[in-house]
């Protein structure tokens, strides 16, 4: 097997592992939205015992962050649908390039026969099976001379299937990186949550260092809230992490197909 | 992986493919085997995906690719077919013919691929290798090894192709007939036992074999029968206790086994 397929196989075998931890970090999330509602809920009711216009206030800051779990709870639904999608589609993609690795390896064989048979000095290695321009037009290679018909049918038939699944193998790569674009415009979203459920916790902190009494409850409240924006924050870079690592790898392996098509 | 012509007669010719001397120690060796029939190819077994390389590129110094017409699975195991997917999408026309009990469990290895698979009844069935080739027969082999399980019957060689019957565990040296029966008992007997469920199975199948009268028995591990090994190996499986594990019947010392560590 050639060191461009040998890398092929790696690169892919990591995209298909990211895809998963993507998704498992993504289902890591669920409750964080119910999390969230409870502790608004616990400060609208810590406010109205306090029963005065500072009492108002905190009201209206905890009925503001009561509003974010509503917000946040679809976001998260469609992150787990659109990663879920996405490990999907990264396995179907390794599927096919581990399929294509399986043709091209067989080509590669059958070219090595045909060339020890031939008693020639070159081998698969010298021929770039990873083109399809080259590929469709491998039975012309001045390296391949008097073949058989049977030799040059198996041949083409072999280029033919590699090529297709070239082919296939890019639009289900770019498919694997659009659904990874989706996956970080959620995540950005979240993250926009998460920062504004910070600034109202921020803000009962402030509101609630006026008040005579009760300040320890919403202190409390709001180290709540900032524990659980860390843990989303911390599952979304994990996530952004993993996302950037498989964008950068889904990349590379396009440019090496792609760039392979014009050599 | 090495290639051999077992049969030729005028466009008639059987093929065997095995013997890989650079396969993965953790796999077991397979014997694939091709009935060519003027332009219409049988592939029997073709392997298991990670040998689907070598099988193909071996198979392309015999024939083209384009006239392999039939894939015939002898039972459900990935090493006789988790191959299946990529033969058909290579070739889309081939027909594949397996025990019935096994299609919904093969479709398992279609890998995005559509495949029908042609299931065979259990009492046997006629095989046609492509639109004008000749007339191959599977042979009922249920239990011996596989639940569902067949064996392949070449009239024109005299051929009897057996699956996983007559299989042995062989060194990567060992040559592809059969010399000394007596020396050869030692690399087939334990993986009969252990793999043939039932006695009552190999016996019918023995006597299936006798009517036959095979000229060769050539099996999907290990080294072919042929002249007077065929008799000595009927015979010897006739006679051989099969369903065998040394633990099988429980004794008092049943809680010390691994399984009932639990009750400690």
């Amino acid at each position: 097997m050639s060191q461009q397929l040998i890398q092929f196989r790696k690169d892919v075998g990591n995209t298909y592992k990211l895809g998963v931890d993507i998704l498992i970090h993504s289902r890591a999330l669920k409750g964080i939205s119910l999390d969230l509602k409870l502790l608004a809920v616990n400060g609208i009711v810590q406010a109205g015992k306090i029963g005065s216009a500072q009492g108002q206030s905190l009201i209206t800051l905890s009925g503001f962050l009561s509003d974010l779990p509503v917000q946040i709870a679809p976001e998260l639904e469609q992150l787990e649908v659109v990663t879920s999608e996405l490990a999907s589609q990264l396995t179907l993609t390794s599927v096919a390039i581990i399929r294509f690795i399986f043709y091209s390896t067989a080509l590669s064989n059958l070219l090595d026969n045909i060339l020890i048979k031939q008693k020639s000095s070159f081998r698969s290695d010298d021929f770039n099976l990873l083109s399809i321009t080259d590929l469709l037009k491998l039975t012309n290679n001045p390296l391949l001379k008097g073949l058989d018909s049977y030799e040059k049918n198996n041949i083409n038939m072999l280029a033919k299937v590699n090529a297709d699944i070239s082919l296939r193998s890019i639009e289900m790569l770019n498919k694997s990186i659009d659904y990874l674009k989706k996956s970080e415009q959620r995540i950005l979203n979240l993250k926009r949550n998460g920062f504004i459920a910070n600034y109202m916790g921020s803000n009962i902190l402030i509101e609630s260092s006026y008040l005579d009494s009760n300040q320890q409850s919403f202190q409390a409240l709001v180290s709540n809230i900032r524990g659980i924006v860390e843990k989303l924050n911390l599952n979304l870079d994990n996530m952004d992490n993993s996302i950037k690592e498989a964008k950068n790898v889904l990349n590379k392996v396009i440019l090496l197909i792609s760039n392979t098509q014009n050599t | 992986m090495n290639s051999q012509i077992i049969y030729e007669s005028g466009d008639h010719k059987c093929i065997f493919i095995g013997r890989d001397p650079q396969k993965k120690e953790q796999i077991i060796d397979t014997n694939e085997y091709i009935i060519q029939s003027g332009d219409n190819a049988m592939l029997l077994d073709p392997g298991g995906i990670d040998i689907f390389p070598v099988v193909l590129a071996e198979i392309t110094k015999y024939i083209s690719l384009e006239n392999i017409k039939v894939i015939f699975a002898t039972h459900q195991d990935p090493d006789t077919s988790s191959s299946l997917a990529m033969w058909l999408d290579l070739v889309k026309e081939i027909k594949i013919y397996s025990p019935w009990l096994w299609t919904g469990f093969l479709a398992h290895f279609g890998m995005g691929t559509n495949f029908t698979l042609n299931g065979l009844p259990d009492e046997g069935a006629e095989i046609k290798i492509g639109s004008d080739g000749s007339t191959v027969y599977a042979v009922p082999a249920h239990y011996a090894h596989s639940p569902g399980n067949f064996s392949l019957f070449d009239p024109k060689s005299k051929i009897l192709f057996s699956g996983d019957i007559g299989a042995a565990l062989l060194p990567a040296d060992y040559p592809i007939y059969v010399e000394d029966f007596a020396s050869h008992i030692k690399y087939m007997e334990k993986f009969h036992q252990r793999w043939m469920p039932s006695a009552n199975a190999v016996r019918a199948w023995v006597r299936r074999a006798r009517a036959i009268n095979p000229d060769v028995i050539a099996p999907q591990h290990g080294a072919i029968f042929t002249g007077r090994n065929v008799t000595m190996f009927l015979d010897w499986l006739d006679n051989l206790e099969v369903g065998k594990w040394e633990m099988g019947a429980e004794s008092s010392d049943i809680y010390k086994t691994v399984w009932m560590r639990w009750k400690k």
